[in-house]
Order: structure tokens, then C-alpha cells, then sequence
């Protein structure tokens, strides 16, 4: 039942007071390119540890990336605020830490989508991007590509070179999930 | 891959990324914002809906950022993200789920209708049965109504399957299906005609302990199958997703909420032409899987290769290339050791991949240099105290038969088993596959005198089975040194034409009658240049069994023209051009006149080899092939 331009105008003037993710885009950008940079692209660095380098990059990704993590004891504890502060500063960004029942909670600044795709699946994309060359030097150029027409043209070559790598695509039931592309 | 998001990122001004293509589309239609072309490739979709997406920003004279759009089309319900079928205010939606339902529906009707009925014939009887369990009985077993479910065809069953483990827990079941209160309820829904009535008492019923809206929507359904669909994890496991079902995700005790959906369902069925809820859950399970279910042979199949794997313990798939050998063996393995396994099911890996990663089924594919060392065991060295030791390791055929100690059944598939040097690879277990459980010694541990007697034997359990395949392009089986023909049971995989026109959306079955009267009447290109491959694959086909230099055994395959599903004028060329037509070549030994009178001149220069031809050329070609 499609709405009046007129109805659709008052929601676009209603939600430019409620959208507030302006200011943590720029942050999270240039939190990605240091990663992708320092330790994707970085061939010194051999293997992506969970905690340290990617569950900072999995948040600013999806808004369902690890927020808690659980300690067992002071010492336990303050260690683990340390890892996750580091975690978080290697990539300019800032965490405001909550402790909640065991365990300790990051403050959320700025997710790009919800993906619907579980930690474990992104977990194994990024671990699997590491892995295999071909695949990440051609996404490491469609990130710089600046011309729409050769970025479709690249963005295809991964498509077909991604096809059928059932770990690192997920099944095809994945492929109209909101607020993620297929594949 | 979510690529998108990444790519939001990486440069986030310019790259709208968070809005699924779906999505895009529906937008892209609703505001009029361009053209959505069908035939554009995955990376041009990305792209050039991204720039029509942006058009919107024109229209209404705003210029919101990538990021900004989609949260506007998304966390403010212009398009309903978070809600779903049925929910109250669904009409003031822009673009509402139920439209999107109704779709799926549709199309999904157009193509597996036939398929439901035959499967509805047989199925009707059982529900019947079980409704009437349900309602009559004085005591109802849960074995009783599993044994009923059985029956039914496997396609249907998956609808009405649990799949969460609580219908493993029998004493639950028991206590659920014996308490009156529940008993009752199911009574009272034969007769309600609005399901609100009942909101109460199914609120009560969900705090049962080991039942949730799923299962709850499973028994509801077999009284009321015209007003409950089955929530079944296969029908909804991820549709739910594409319908914006979350609110169902984690929130099983949500009655409210199943009754809305259950309204909201039956209304868009209603309109969609379908009354039998289970028929919509038939269709959103197809439209789930999608080409995983397609691609899957049939079930029949199975039960025929069950027969014959149990028989030796060990099977060869055979067959020419691109019949999908290595497909079906890794289907059937999941689908066998679901079969065998007692339930709860969820052990088992269901795909693959899964049973891999749980150590219930392993691939190992041969080639000429592969071992006895790497299979069953060798010696290897490792680093010790500065110097170097040699310990014996055992290899994945070993590993496996050990792991197999615990008496649950697990399937090796050795992919095309023909390329090794099978009695040098199996060594002395060529003997033990055919006299399971006894134990053979082994040709390193068994000489080390320190190696306990486990260690130095090695026993072949029989709840291990073994699957190769084989290309018989590479070589007939019949030059199979006999030792190996005996043990293992042969099956062979031809093209399966019915198979391929169903999943290329050509009809339910392969009927050239009927195929070339659809391509002479469509006038859509990619649709046309589908049905003539289809025809074509079938003609050549015919003609390579009949040529003598070549026989049935090198035969071109389905497999290669799935690619047709996706942008099929481009991957037309690329199928003929690269796949079918080469291997063609490679097995005329570049005779080329061959080729030439296959395909014509226009293709094939019977001096100079294949020309670089394009769609036109093609088609025509192919039309003289198949006599359209």
C-alpha cells in the first residue's frame, strides 16, 4: 500500500532528527582500513586473533558483534579490561567499558547493518580472507576502485571466485537476509 | 559474504552497502528510481542499483548519505524490516511483507505444484489419521505418531519435523500428548473459527515444559492445517529472515505473535489461491532451499543406494563427467547417516561440511601418486631433543577406522577412486573391507615390537561405508583390477534431463515436444537459450552414445549447464564455448571434422579448431542440432 509523496516527505524531515550515527562512520572507516591495512593486507601478520583483531571490526560491522565477555576473578578481570581497551586502541577506537555480572560490557558507538550472520560465520570469512590471497587482493582493489563500471566488474570477479567456497559464503538461504548483500 | 558491509566501510561516503538486493529492487520499483535489469551480473546489481538507490535523494530533494538511506528505509519501516506477515498496522507499510509473501507464494505454485499434489495425495490420509489420534484417542504414544509420520513421503515430513530435539525427548512428548489440558485445547481448535479464541489457552499451553511455538505450531497445524502453518525450523529456519519474521527468533513463548503471523498468513494465502496451510509450507520450504533442494537427487535414489551400500559396506558412483558424482555421494552421506542415526537428530551434521568438522564423514580425493603412507599409515619424522625421530602416523583411512570404535556409522567418500593405484594404496585392507571387524596387521606398526597389539592391528569396522567415484571418461570400468570390482557395489550416474529442466525452470520433467514448442512461442532471449541448451545437451548426448569411438560413457553431464540459472546469456557462450565444446575436442583428439558436423562451421573450422563465435552463431547452431 504505497504512501503519498506527501507521507513520505514528513517521515524524511521526522528522521533527520533521529538519525544519529553520523559521527561514528568516520571513526569506524578509518578503524576498517587500519585493519585491513595492518593485518589483513599485513603478511607479517600470520593468523587474526578472535578477541584482539577481530571482534573490534566485527562490531563496527554488525550490530550483533561481541559486546560481553565474562571473567572469572579480579585479576581476571582487569586483565581482560586491558586486552579489550587495547583491542579497541590499536584501531583509534575509544571504549567506554560496563561491568555487569561477571562480565564486562562495551558500550556500542557505531554498527553498519545487522547481517543476521551468526560471529562464527564472520569469524571464518575474515580467517578465510587471510588464507587465501587471490580473494583478499581482489577485494583489497574494489575498496579502492573509484570508476562504478570497473567496481562492478570486480566486484563479479569475487562473486565467481567466491562461488561455491561454502565456508566462506554462506548457504544460499543467507542470500536475502536484511540489511546484508548475498555473497 | 555480507562484502557489502565491508565495502560500506571502506568507503563509506559513496557505497550504500547495507540494504540486501531484494530490498533494492522493491525500492527501486516502488519509487520509480530507474530501470532493474533481471539480466545484470551480481557486481553490476551491487553497483548500478546502488546509483539508482540514489535517485531517491533527488526525488525528494534530501541528500541523506548511503548509510543514512537504508536506516531510513529500514528502522523506519518504509520498508518493515522488523515486522512481518500479519502485523496489525501492516497496511500503513510502504511496502508491506505480506506483498513479498504473496510473491514467493506465486511463483513457487507456478513451479512445484504438480510436485505438491503427488506428495499431497499421500500425505492427506496420514494427517487425517494423526488429527483423529489427537482428537479420539484415550491415550496417545508418541511412537505411535512417529510411526504415522514416517510414512509420510520425506519432503513432507521435513514440514512437519521438529528439528530442535525436544521431539527426541519421548518422556516430554509423553507427558505432553497424555495432558488433558492440551488434549483439550486441540479439541476445541476443530471447531473455532477465529484462533483468537483460543489465545488464552495456548498461552497456558506454551508453559509446558519442552514446548515452544514451534513445536506448538507443528501439533496445531495437524487439527487446523486450513489455519496454522507449521513453523518448522526447514520451513522458516531462514525464511523468517527473508519475511522479517525475527520477532519469532528467540522469542518462543510469544503467542500473540504466532496468532497475528498465523492471521496474517492465511489472509495472503488466501489470495495467492492456497487454503492448505501445509501447501504454503511446502512452498516457502522450496523457495528456502532453493537450488540446495533442486540439485538434491531424488529421495527414491537414496533409498536405492542405501540398499546397495549396506549390501558391501562400500559403493563406486560412476559415470561421466558433470553427472554430479561427488555431489550425490556428499548428499547421500548426510542423508544416510540421518537415516541411521536414532534421533536427536541434531548430532548429525546436516550438510557435509558440518559432518566433517564433527568427524562423521571425511573426502579424500586420489591421484596417481597418492599412498599407502598417506592413507593408512607411514612413517614420518619429528623433531626430538634437537635431532629427528621417526614415529609412525596414521593416515585418514585409519584415523577414521579408529574413530569408527565408538559404533556410530560414518562414511569415507574417496573422490575419483580410480585415479590411485588402489591395491597399493589400500595394502593388506583391500582384504579387511571385505572382512570387516577383523584385524589385519599393519604394515609399519604391525613390525614395531614395542606397539601394543591395538596399535599393530587394524580392523575395518563395519559401521564404516565407503563411497568412491569414479569418471568413467578417464577410463571404462571394466579395466578395474578385479579384486577392487568384487568388494565394491557399482552404481551408475547418468545426465539427468528431468532433473536439469526442472532446476533450470524449463517444466517438471523433459519433454522435447513440449520444450521446443515453449521455444518457439517465448520470446524472451534468456529463456529461449536455456530450452535449446536443454535440447541440445540431450541431442548431443545421443549422438556421442551412438558414435563408436566415443560410447554413453563420455557423455557431457548436467552439471555444466546449471550455470544457466545465473545471467544465462552471458554463461551461455561461456558453458558451450569453454565447457562442452572442449571437452569435445579433447575427446575427438582434435579431430575436428567431427566437431565441424556437430555443431557447423560457424563454430568449428574443421582446420583451425573452435572459432571465437558469438550468441547468434551459437544459437543457430545449436537450433540445426536439435532440429528446432
Amino acid at each position: 500500500m504505497p504512501r503519498s509523496e506527501d507521507e513520505i516527505r514528513t517521515l524524511v524531515e521526522n528522521f533527520e532528527d533521529s538519525y544519529e550515527d553520523e559521527k561514528g562512520i568516520d571513526v569506524a572507516s578509518k578503524a576498517f582500513h587500519i585493519f585491513w591495512r595492518d593485518k589483513m593486507m599485513n603478511n607479517a601478520v600470520k593468523q587474526l586473533k578472535e578477541l584482539e583483531d577481530l571482534d573490534p571490526i566485527i562490531r563496527l560491522l554488525d550490530y550483533n558483534g561481541k559486546q560481553s565477555y565474562a571473567f572469572s576473578n579480579n585479576d581476571d578481570r582487569e586483565a581482560l579490561r586491558t586486552r579489550l581497551i587495547q583491542s579497541g586502541s590499536q584501531y583509534g577506537l575509544t571504549y567506554a567499558i560496563d561491568e555487569d555480572n561477571q562480565s564486562l560490557r562495551i558500550q556500542r558507538i557505531f554498527s553498519v547493518a545487522r547481517t543476521m550472520i551468526t560471529r562464527r560465520d564472520w569469524y571464518t570469512i575474515f580467517l578465510d580472507l587471510k588464507a587465501n590471497v587471490d580473494l583478499r587482493n581482489r577485494l583489497e582493489r574494489a575498496f579502492s576502485e573509484k570508476d562504478i563500471h570497473s567496481l562492478s566488474t570486480q566486484l563479479q570477479d569475487v562473486h565467481i571466485l567466491n562461488s561455491g567456497r561454502t565456508k566462506l559464503t554462506p548457504p544460499q538461504s543467507y542470500a536475502y537476509q536484511c540489511n546484508a548483500l548475498p555473497e | 559474504m555480507p562484502i557489502s558491509a565491508m565495502l560500506f566501510l571502506s568507503n563509506p561516503l559513496t557505497w550504500s552497502s547495507v540494504l540486501s538486493l531484494e530490498d533494492r529492487k522493491v525500492i527501486i520499483e516502488a519509487f520509480d528510481l530507474g530501470q532493474w535489469a533481471e539480466n545484470w551480473s551480481y557486481g553490476e546489481k551491487l553497483v548500478y542499483s546502488n546509483q539508482l538507490i540514489q535517485n531517491f535523494n533527488k526525488k525528494f530533494s534530501i541528500n541523506f548519505h548511503p548509510h543514512k538511506l537504508a536506516t531510513f528505509f529500514y528502522d523506519k519501516n518504509v520498508i518493515p524490516c522488523w515486522q512481518g506477515i500479519g502485523a496489525d498496522d501492516k497496511d500503513s507499510y510502504l511496502i508491506g511483507s505480506n506483498e513479498r509473501l504473496r510473491r514467493i507464494l506465486e511463483s513457487q505454485r507456478e513451479e512445484n505444484r504438480a510436485n505438491w499434489e503427488n506428495i499431497w495425495a499421500i500425505a492427506e490420509p496420514v494427517i487425517k489419521t494423526i488429527k483423529e489420534l489427537l482428537l479420539s484417542a484415550k491415550v496417545v504414544e508418541r511412537d505411535r505418531i512417529e510411526s504415522l509420520r514416517k510414512t509420510l513421503p520425506p519432503e513432507f515430513r521435513k514440514i512437519t519435523d521438529f528439528g530442535f530435539g525436544n521431539w527426541g525427548d519421548k518422556e516430554k512428548q509423553n507427558k505432553l500428548l497424555q495432558n488433558n489440558d492440551f488434549r483439550k485445547i486441540l479439541k476445541d481448535m476443530e471447531l473455532v473459527q477465529n484462533p483468537d479464541a483460543l489465545h488464552e489457552d495456548l498461552k497456558r499451553m506454551l508453559k509446558q515444559r519442552g514446548l515452544g511455538v514451534t513445536g506448538l505450531s507443528i501439533w496445531v497445524s495437524y487439527v487446523r492445517p486450513d489455519m496454522f502453518m507449521p513453523i518448522s525450523k526447514n520451513v522458516l529456519g531462514n525464511v523468517r529472515q527473508t519475511l522479517h519474521l525475527n520477532r519469532f527468533w528467540g522469542s518462543d513463548s510469544n503467542i500473540t505473535e504466532f496468532l497475528t503471523f498465523s492471521k496474517g498468513l492465511k489472509d495472503t494465502c488466501e489470495v495467492a489461491g492456497i487454503t492448505n496451510m501445509y501447501e504454503a509450507a511446502f512452498y516457502l520450504m522450496k523457495y528456502e532451499t532453493g537450488a540446495d533442494t533442486r540439485a538434491t537427487p531424488a529421495p527414491e535414489r537414496f533409498h536405492h543406494l542405501k540398499r546397495i551400500l549396506e549390501s558391501k559396506k562400500q559403493l563406486i558412483l560412476y559415470g561421466p563427467v558433470g553427472v554430479g558424482k561427488t555431489f550425490t555421494a556428499k548428499q547421500f552421506a548426510v542423508w544416510f547417516l540421518q537415516e541411521r542415526y536414532v534421533e536427536p537428530k541434531e548430532e548429525v551434521g546436516r550438510s557435509f561440511e558440518e559432518l566433517q568438522r564433527r568427524g562423521q564423514a571425511d573426502l579424500v580425493q586420489f591421484h596417481p601418486a597418492y599412498s599407502y603412507e598417506e592413507f593408512v599409515e607411514g612413517i614420518r619424522p619429528f623433531p626430538s631433543n634437537g635431532g629427528v625421530d621417526y614415529r609412525v602416523r596414521p593416515g585418514i583411512f585409519r584415523r577414521m577406522c579408529e574413530m569408527s570404535d565408538d559404533g556410530l556409522s560414518r562414511i569415507l567418500i574417496i573422490d575419483e577412486i580410480n585415479r590411485g593405484n588402489i591395491p597399493k594404496i589400500f595394502g593388506e585392507l583391500l582384504y579387511a573391507l571385505e572382512y570387516r571387524d577383523e584385524p589385519v596387521k599393519l604394515q609399519y606398526s604391525g613390525a614395531d615390537r614395542d606397539a601394543k597389539d591395538n596399535q599393530r592391528y587394524l580392523k575395518v569396522p563395519s559401521n564404516l561405508y565407503i563411497i568412491g567415484t569414479m569418471n568413467t571418461a578417464d577410463r571404462s570400468i571394466a579395466l578395474l583390477d578385479t579384486a577392487l570390482r568384487r568388494r565394491f557395489n557399482f552404481e551408475q550416474l547418468m545426465p539427468d534431463y528431468d532433473f536439469l529442466a526442472t532446476f533450470l525452470g524449463c517444466g517438471p520433467k523433459f519433454d522435447e515436444g513440449e520444450l521446443k514448442r515453449k521455444y518457439s512461442e517465448d520470446n524472451r532471449r534468456e529463456k529461449r537459450i536455456v530450452i535449446l541448451s536443454l535440447l541440445a545437451l540431450k541431442k548431443l548426448n545421443e549422438k556421442i552414445s551412438a558414435n563408436k569411438k566415443l560410447g554413453m560413457e563420455k557423455q557431457i553431464g548436467h552439471v555444466l549447464l546449471m550455470r544457466l540459472t545465473d545471467n544465462p546469456e552471458k554463461n551461455f557462450i561461456l558453458v558451450w564455448r569453454h565447457d562442452i565444446i572442449p571437452l569435445l575436442e579433447e575427446y575427438f583428439y582434435a579431430n575436428y571434422d567431427e566437431l565441424t558436423r556437430l555443431f557447423g562451421d560457424q563454430i568449428v573450422s574443421p582446420t583451425s579448431g573452435i572459432k571465437n563465435f558469438g550468441i547468434d552463431e551459437l544459437e543457430e547452431a545449436l537450433k540445426k542440432l536439435c532440429e528446432v
